[in-house]
Formats: C-alpha cells, sequence, structure tokens
C-alpha cells in the first residue's frame, strides 16, 4: 500500500525535542496510571520489606557474616526489583486493555521513545527502591560499604534497565497479559534463586550456580558485593554492569525487531 | 484548519485487505474524502467498515493492496487524522483533563497544547468534568470525552466509527453540532453508525459498504429525495378478517398530491367504503418523510 506521508511537520516538536516530547508524554502518564493504581508501590517496595524482616538472613547462608541481615535485604530488593520486568510489560498491555492501541498505530511515535517513556516509570520505582533498601541496611543493619556509593547507583540502573528491556521484549512475543505476567513472575523467581539473590550463591549447588551466571542477578549481587562486603574494585563493577548491559541490549534489540504497533494482541478483545 | 471546501483530503483506490492471506476483508474500495463534506458509510454488522477505518489510517496488521493517498499540505498522518474508534481509548484512573492533554501534548507539543486543550474541553462542554477521573463518567460522558481526545489536534481529517454508541439525546445532538461544525470549517469527515437515523444527521455524502466494495451513492439529499414517502391510516378497531385491535396500511407515495390516487390502489381486502359503512373510523393520518432507514434496509440486504 502506499500511503504518503509528508516528512516536514511544521508545529510539532521535532528532532531531539519531539524525542524528548515523547518521552516525557508517555512518561507522565504512565507514572500517573502507576501511582494511583498503587500495585506496584506494593510489590517493588513492601513485599521485599516483608520478606526481609520474616526471613532475613535465614536464606541467605550466612549466618555466621556480620551483616548478614544486611545482605538478605539486598537479596530481597534485588529479586523485587525485578517486578520492573511485568510492570514495564504492563505498561505497553495498557493500551490494549483500554483500547489505546489504535492510536499508538495511527501516531506512531519513535519506537525507542516510545518505549523509553513508557518502562521509565516503573524503572524508576525498582531504582529508588533498591536505593533506599542498601542505604536502609547500611544505616540499620550493618552492612559495610567498603566501595561508593555511585557503584551501587550505576548497577542498580544497570539491573532496572535489564528488567525493562526484558519486560519489553516479553511484550513483543507474547499475545496476552496473563502470559506476560507467568514469564515475568518464572524470570523474577528462577534469576533470584541461581541468581544469588535468595540464597547466596556460595551457598548454591554447582549447576545453579553455573545457571546464575547468565541472569543480570547474580552480576548485580556480585557488583554490590563488591561495593559492600568486598573492596569496591570499579573494575568488578564495570566488568559486573557491562554483562549486565549486554543482557540489555540484546533484549531491546530483539524487542525492537519483534515489536510493531499495528502487532494485534488478545487482551485487544 | 486551513483547507479548502471540494479539496480530496484522502483518497483511497482499490483499495484491499485481508487479516489472512486469500480471505479478503475489502476487495476493491474507493473512497474519496473531501474538505467541507461528511461521508456517511453504510453497510450490515460485518461489512467491513470498522476493518476500512482502520485500512485508511494504516492501523491494522495483514495484507493490504492499493493506495491510500493525503493532500493536505505536508502534514504528517498522525496530524493530518483524527480516528475516534469504536472502543473508547481512554486511560480510566486519568482524569479527563490528562487523556486530552496526554495526546494534545503528544501530537502538538507542550506549547500548543495548553490552548487546544481548552478549545476542545469546551467544544464537549466537558469543563465541569475536567478534574473528573474516567473512571468515574457514565459510558455517555466516556464516549465523548474519547472524541474530545481524538480529535484534541484539529485535525482536517476525522474520521469515527459508531460516535453517537450510549449517547443521550442531549450528548448525541452535541456531537451532530461538532461534525457539522468541522464540516463548516473544512474537514473531511468519515463516519459509520449503527442507526441510518445519525447517518442521515451527521453525512452529506453517502457510500455503501457490500460484499468488501465500496458504492459511492452520491449526496444524502439525492438518495433520500429517490426514496418514497409513506402513508400510514391507522385505524380504532379492526377491519374483517379482525385479527389485531387495529390496523395500518401503508402506501408508497412521492407527494401528497399522490395520495388521492394511491388511495384507489388499497389491497382489495381492504375497503375504506366498508371501513366507514361499520362504523369504523380512522385514528391517523400519518405522512412519512423518505428516511434512510428503509433505504439502508434495501441496500445492505441480508
Amino acid at each position: 500500500m502506499n500511503q504518503d506521508i509528508a516528512s516536514s511537520d511544521a508545529s510539532a516538536p521535532s528532532g531531539v525535542a519531539g524525542f524528548v516530547n515523547v518521552v516525557r508524554c508517555y512518561a507522565l502518564t504512565e507514572w500517573r496510571v502507576l501511582a494511583r493504581e498503587r500495585t506496584a508501590m506494593v510489590f517493588i517496595f513492601i513485599l521485599p520489606a516483608v520478606l526481609s524482616a520474616i526471613l532475613g538472613p535465614a536464606v541467605s547462608g550466612l549466618d555466621a557474616v556480620p551483616g548478614a541481615m544486611g545482605r538478605a535485604t539486598i537479596g530481597f530488593a534485588v529479586m523485587f526489583s525485578y517486578m520492573v520486568v511485568t510492570y514495564s510489560g504492563h505498561a505497553f498491555y495498557r493500551d490494549f486493555w483500554y483500547h489505546t492501541d489504535g492510536r499508538q498505530a495511527l501516531i506512531r511515535p519513535s519506537r525507542l521513545a516510545f518505549a523509553m517513556g513508557k518502562v521509565l516509570p516503573a524503572c524508576a520505582m525498582s531504582f529508588v527502591q533498591l536505593l533506599l533498601f542498601t542505604g536502609f541496611a547500611a544505616v540499620f543493619l550493618g552492612l559495610p560499604l567498603n566501595g561508593d556509593v555511585l557503584q551501587i547507583a550505576l548497577t542498580g540502573a544497570a539491573l532496572v534497565t535489564s528488567g525493562s528491556a526484558l519486560g519489553f521484549l516479553l511484550f513483543a512475543i507474547t499475545r496476552s497479559t496473563a502470559t506476560l505476567s507467568n514469564l515475568s513472575y518464572l524470570v523474577l523467581v528462577t534469576f533470584s534463586a541461581v541468581g544469588g539473590a535468595i540464597v547466596a550463591t556460595e551457598a548454591l549447588p554447582g549447576w545453579s550456580r553455573t545457571l546464575g551466571y547468565a541472569t543480570p542477578h547474580y552480576w548485580a549481587l556480585r557488583a554490590l558485593n563488591e561495593a559492600t562486603f568486598g573492596q569496591g574494585r570499579w573494575s568488578v563493577v564495570l566488568q559486573s554492569t557491562a554483562v549486565i548491559l549486554t543482557f540489555t541490549a540484546v533484549c531491546a534489540t530483539a524487542a525492537s525487531l519483534a515489536f510493531d504497533f499495528r502487532n494485534p494482541k488478545h487482551d485487544t478483545t | 484548519m486551513g483547507t479548502a471546501h471540494g479539496t480530496v483530503l484522502l483518497s483511497a483506490e482499490r483499495l484491499s485487505f485481508a487479516f489472512t492471506p486469500g480471505t479478503p476483508v475489502l476487495r476493491d474500495v474507493s473512497l474519496h474524502l473531501k474538505g467541507g463534506t461528511s461521508v456517511g458509510l453504510l453497510g450490515a454488522n460485518g461489512a467491513g467498515k470498522t476493518t476500512l477505518l482502520g485500512a485508511l489510517t494504516g492501523t491494522l496488521r495483514g495484507t493490504t493492496g492499493g493506495s491510500v493517498r493525503l493532500d493536505v499540505g505536508g502534514l504528517p498522518a498522525r496530524r493530518a487524522i483524527g480516528f475516534a474508534t469504536q472502543a473508547i481509548a481512554l486511560y480510566p484512573v486519568l482524569t479527563v483533563e490528562e487523556n486530552v492533554g496526554h495526546l494534545a501534548r503528544l501530537l502538538l507539543g507542550r506549547g500548543e497544547a495548553k490552548a487546544a486543550i481548552e478549545r476542545t474541553l469546551e467544544e464537549f462542554a466537558l469543563g465541569p468534568i475536567a478534574r473528573t477521573r474516567v473512571h468515574h463518567l457514565s459510558g455517555g460522558q466516556r464516549r465523548l470525552v474519547h472524541l474530545a481526545a481524538s480529535f484534541v489536534h484539529a485535525p482536517p481529517i476525522r474520521l469515527l466509527d459508531e460516535p453517537t454508541v450510549a449517547l443521550d439525546f442531549e450528548a448525541r445532538q452535541l456531537v451532530v453540532r461538532r461534525v457539522r461544525a468541522w464540516r463548516e470549517e473544512g474537514a473531511a469527515v468519515l463516519v459509520t453508525a449503527h442507526y441510518p437515523e445519525d447517518i442521515e444527521e451527521l453525512s452529506t455524502e453517502l457510500v455503501l459498504l457490500r460484499d468488501g466494495k465500496t458504492r459511492d451513492l452520491g449526496a444524502l439529499g439525492t438518495v433520500l429525495s429517490s426514496q418514497a414517502r409513506t402513508l400510514s391510516l391507522r385505524g380504532a378497531r379492526p377491519v374483517s378478517p379482525p385479527a389485531d385491535a387495529s390496523w395500518e396500511l401503508t402506501l408508497a407515495t412521492s407527494s401528497l398530491e399522490e395520495v388521492r390516487s394511491k388511495l384507489g390502489e388499497v389491497p382489495s381486502d381492504v375497503h375504506l367504503s366498508e371501513l366507514r359503512l361499520s362504523g369504523n373510523r380512522l385514528r391517523d393520518i400519518l405522512l412519512r418523510d423518505p428516511s434512510l432507514s428503509a433505504f439502508a434496509r434495501e441496500s445492505e440486504g441480508p
């Protein structure tokens, strides 16, 4: 089909300003929805706090280590920060729940700007959660901080970005919210388990540890351990974040190849 | 809006569309939307009206053929076309203003958005509920917000799929007034509706969609003038054989002058003189103007 669409558009923002405008529009709307629906707050902030308090160092396998409670808290924070997968996917599915998908298909904004705007609020929430929990563990639970706060921030940013990219990918390849949710919970539990977020890597069986190397959780915890219990070496942190960002790039590339504004989803009906 | 009346703003030529290859929904569609006109799209349920709107806007995934061209002074499709889908497309936890504002900022940028939001809320009389969340609104109010959001960027081409669903009389009249105003401003409007009465009020031109093909029926006035007036005589009591508590005789006629001669063609089982003799009395006489309903029934077929 030949659809003549002129490229010039005098009144609407274009270029970088247009890109930023698209990101801002979707991010603002998503933030309002997340803030008012509140379930994301519960899963990202409250649930890890409750589990940390209930299970504490018992699951960390490091009872004798000073700061074990703090270590367990960070594990749960890392685990539930990956709820960003679910909420990023839901951000895209939301348009099918509310029938606004047709509008996106007509407007066809920059795919990158659209995706960034959609996932930014969930990403920001997960990032803030990681920082808050780490800060809490450092101040109240005896978690040492041998490295730099920037190392924790960099690791956290890389981790939640990888979760968002995975959420985008799961949205792009699934047909319904139920499928996306099931897959994202599967990811949340298995990545956390083999990545050392629930039980410390040292306490895991060998095969499980091997699987863990393929998860962003393992690398995030490696970097976070270096910044807290370790020697705070930047080389370890940067190596770990590079692996996480590679995972992110693979997911984002696959998602953008599979994504089409016109793709139908079962949730439409 | 700055478009000339009578200029073709959107033209579709030999447009075809299939969700799955080999089973086309649209076969050979040609359609021209001119500034200052409003095309009513008639068609039975499942005829492909919604699919046609999707194919025109390029929002459906499937196999397409033919062409859709826009002549809107260089505006990109997203700015040139406003599409109010049949399903209400709003974020329920956002307010009316936030829903309209989301699209205004997205399509116009922050600079123009504020004025556009204010204008649109006023046009659709949404000021009093501007800060109400959509999930608190009635179905009719949501429909109005949906229309407002769809056209907040004042596009020269406006597509409306079943815009009057769930609207009460007042809201429906508001939509009719808006469509007429858009037409006067030079917009090209394409509208579908469940009821021919709605098409009659919202359109100036008619197109019939049947078997995946369009047929240009021309101006609404021409179509209506080709239809006969209907004369109904209703009696107070049944006539022979007595069946119901009343009877009705319908004659097709094109003018009042023909009534007398038409009365001479009354079917033999109903005799007006007999009615008079048996003491029956005429309860009412109704002369109906031609309407699109009868035409649609005939045209759309089973």
